[in-house]
């Protein structure tokens, strides 16, 4: 009995000091929750956002009717787009070779007049070739066909009034032919919609639920890795290590209490970020006493992992500050390229690798698997057994150079 | 009988620095023993071996009958044994007196409930009762002293071992633990390292004089002070070095202004020892006669003062 309150002594003083030291009230609660916020604000919303293109429009009105200027009106009233206007072509130009625009949209001064006068009605577009300029003249070329899609209709429509008033005369036995043969030119694809309810993660709820559980992985790593690093060399500069060991605790007992004070951190971070992504409005499915065990075990075989990391790297500082500066170094990388912040379908294939490989990252991808995707608790768990026993090596390298660098300590 | 046992103790740094040198010593039970030397002496690093948070290079510890650094089960029960207050106990500022006796206690392997209960029974034994909500970095100096020592009591232990509990405290304060620790020694064993002569004498039952890493005398302060110092110092204090040699016939000490000179009798010696220093052109700033002591003890068996931070040159 007295080894538990021994390993339970850290989470003691953890825990009452919670609340009377800013800086672990900021790295255990606000640091995720700051993060959270930002990545919610950033990303929380799965709508397009508009795109800046720029339009040069010089079109000449006809009879009171100005096609060009109904084409920006419409532009401007989709939302798809954030319009600029310029006088000229060269100051569209300008604005697109200098990415002031993602594209720009040229409309000569016949526009009207054409296309009323049975002409061909031209534009020009203007493309650039990146990803913003290949999205946005996509979105100008679909809202283009659209638009064309309209006056085609409409002259459709025209031809078939004149042919009913007769003022175009059709042979009768060709007339329903011909109607039914325009229609067909108006609208050559009948298309019937289906719609689904969108899985959750395209969500808005599912979006913020990625992010809180992307927090609590962020948390995992932090605590976990400056856990590891300092747990020697911390306590020899303060001195509490000479003062454990001449108590009757061992080497083992002292980074258990640790570890569990670590896991205690990293708890109360994920209910703190759980807490409050349901209060602004994160979804998660799969809820059950066995998805919430095997949850935890996977939160804990991840901070685990990376305690264990923090462990290995640990004789590399000779200071307190440089086991922050290694904890940092490793950290804030693994943050985004071990897919916990950016999502690891968006990362560059040879980044996916790593996200791949890194088990923190794959078991903080099993607890979205059940909270966002659904998936079973025994399938996420049958998934996380590379994981877990890749963080059982690990971590008996870590206790090893644990003991040698407590060794060291107690030598000098 | 001894409670603390220690033999050719010797430590040498992993950067080569032999800070204690072959020591051997013993604690009797129920004593007050010192670890008396100047800064830089090895009493430190002994007491740190003596408690177990350092390997000794070579030696053998036994604490309470058990070797200290043998076996887990062995080791366990020695630590049991002391209660350990080095000079800057790492106290977690922000919280309580009792939360920080609480979290020793629950290090020394007490559940929380009687974690709890002892501390308070500690507290109140070094008069901390009234201060057990306040935070450990509102407290003067001397209370986180008398902290300290409780911190060590928490785990209710035979032996307490203290490192400096008396140093940089103001002279009431220190009376005052001075007091609390011959209150602790009716029951417990106290073992602690000081560089106060004064207080050496008046309140060990044992010294040990450390010096350069060995110990350089030992006994009772009574046994030492007539084995070594039977004679008497003045000590004064110059206005400025002298520029030249000085030129007397008693032997003396020097350290920058400060000149030590052994004497017979005072009280018949110090007129012509004025009169010797003025004719030489020196101004006094001040006379001290000290009576026979473990200063003196110290510097006749070191022959080097315990505050000298500089060497001294002896004229006979």
């Amino acid at each position: 009995m007295a080894v538990i309150w021994r390993v339970l002594s850290e989470t003691y003083v953890f825990l009452r000091g919670l609340f009377r030291y800013k800086e672990i009230l900021f790295w255990v609660i606000l640091f995720p929750l700051l993060w959270y916020g930002l990545m919610v604000a950033i990303w929380g919303n799965p709508q397009a956002n508009p795109v800046t293109v720029g339009v040069c429009n010089t079109d000449n009105p006809m009879n009171d009717t100005c096609m060009g200027c109904i084409l920006v009106d419409a532009m401007n009233e989709s939302g798809l787009f954030n319009v600029k206007m310029y006088k000229t072509t060269s100051d569209l130009e300008a604005a697109v070779s200098k990415g002031k625009v993602s594209a720009g949209l040229y409309i000569p001064s016949n526009f009207t007049s054409n296309l009323l006068s049975g002409f061909q009605g031209q534009v020009i577009l203007y493309t650039v070739d990146t990803n913003d300029g290949r999205i946005a003249s996509g979105y100008l070329e679909g809202f283009l066909n659209g638009f064309a899609d309209q006056i085609r209709s409409q002259y459709i429509n025209t031809s078939i009034e004149y042919m009913e008033k007769g003022n175009i005369s059709i042979p009768p036995e060709y007339y329903n032919y011909t109607i039914k043969w325009l229609r067909l030119i108006e609208n050559p694809l009948k298309t019937t919609e289906n719609t689904y309810t969108p899985p959750l993660i395209a969500t808005s709820a599912g979006i913020k639920a990625f992010y809180a559980i992307a927090m609590i992985g962020v948390e995992s790593l932090f605590v976990g890795l400056f856990t590891g690093v300092s747990s020697v060399i911390e306590r020899k500069r303060e001195g509490s290590l000479r003062v454990l060991l001449s108590n009757p605790i061992s080497g083992t007992e002292i980074l258990t209490s640790d570890i569990i004070s670590g896991m205690v951190a990293v708890a109360l971070a994920s209910i703190a970020v759980f807490g409050v992504s349901l209060a602004v409005g994160a979804r998660y499915q799969g809820l059950s006493p066995a998805s919430v065990a095997v949850i935890s075990l996977l939160l804990f075989t991840g901070t685990l992992f990376s305690i264990a990391v923090g462990l290995l790297i640990a004789p590399l500082a000779r200071t307190p500050e440089g086991a922050g500066i290694l904890a940092n170094a490793i950290a804030w990388p693994v943050m985004f390229a071990g897919g916990l912040v950016v999502p690891r379908e968006i990362l560059p294939e040879w980044i996916r690798g790593f996200a791949d490989i890194w088990p923190l990252s794959r078991l903080m991808e099993d607890v979205r698997k059940i909270l966002i995707y659904g998936v079973s608790p025994g399938e996420a768990l049958y998934d996380a057994v590379p994981s877990i026993i890749a963080t059982i090596v690990v971590l008996a390298l870590g206790v090893l150079t644990y003991r040698k660098l407590l060794e060291r300590a107690i030598e000098a | 009988m001894a409670i603390i046992e220690a033999y050719n103790l010797s430590k040498r740094y992993p950067n080569g620095y032999l800070a204690v040198d072959n020591i051997s010593l013993r604690v009797e039970e129920g004593s007050i023993t010192t670890l008396m030397g100047p800064n830089g002496s090895g009493k430190t690093t002994t007491l740190n071996m003596l408690t177990g948070s350092l390997r000794p290079s070579s030696g053998q510890i036994r604490i309470c009958g058990y070797d200290l650094w043998g076996d887990r089960r062995q080791a366990v029960l020695a630590r049991m044994c002391l209660g350990y207050a080095p000079q800057d106990m790492p106290f977690r500022g922000k919280l309580s007196a009792l939360e920080n006796l609480i979290w020793f206690g629950l290090i020394r392997g007490l559940s929380p409930g009687k974690a709890k209960n002892r501390a308070l029974e500690v507290l109140d034994q070094v008069e901390l009762s009234e201060y057990a909500k306040h935070r450990v970095d509102k407290l003067s100096g001397g209370q986180r002293r008398r902290l300290a020592i409780a911190a060590a009591l928490v785990g209710n232990p035979r032996i307490l071992v203290l490192d400096e509990p008396t140093s940089g405290l103001d002279p009431a304060a220190r009376e005052r633990l001075w007091r609390l620790l011959r209150d602790l020694s009716r029951d417990k064993t106290i073992l602690l390292s000081t560089h106060i002569a004064e207080e050496a004498e008046r309140h060990s039952d044992y010294v040990y004089i450390f010096h350069r890493g060995r110990i350089a005398a030992e006994g009772s302060p009574r046994s030492l002070i007539t084995r070594y110092a039977r004679k008497s110092s003045i000590r004064v204090k110059l206005a400025s070095s002298p520029v030249k040699d000085l030129m007397l016939k008693w032997k003396y000490y020097q350290q920058d202004r400060e000149l030590t000179i052994i004497v017979d009798d005072p009280s018949s010696e110090l007129p012509k020892i004025v009169e010797t220093l003025l004719q030489q052109g020196l101004v006094l700033e001040s006379i001290e006669v000290i009576r026979p002591g473990l200063e003196q003890v110290f510097l006749e068996v070191t022959g080097e003062l315990l505050h000298g931070t500089t060497s001294v040159s002896e004229v006979a």
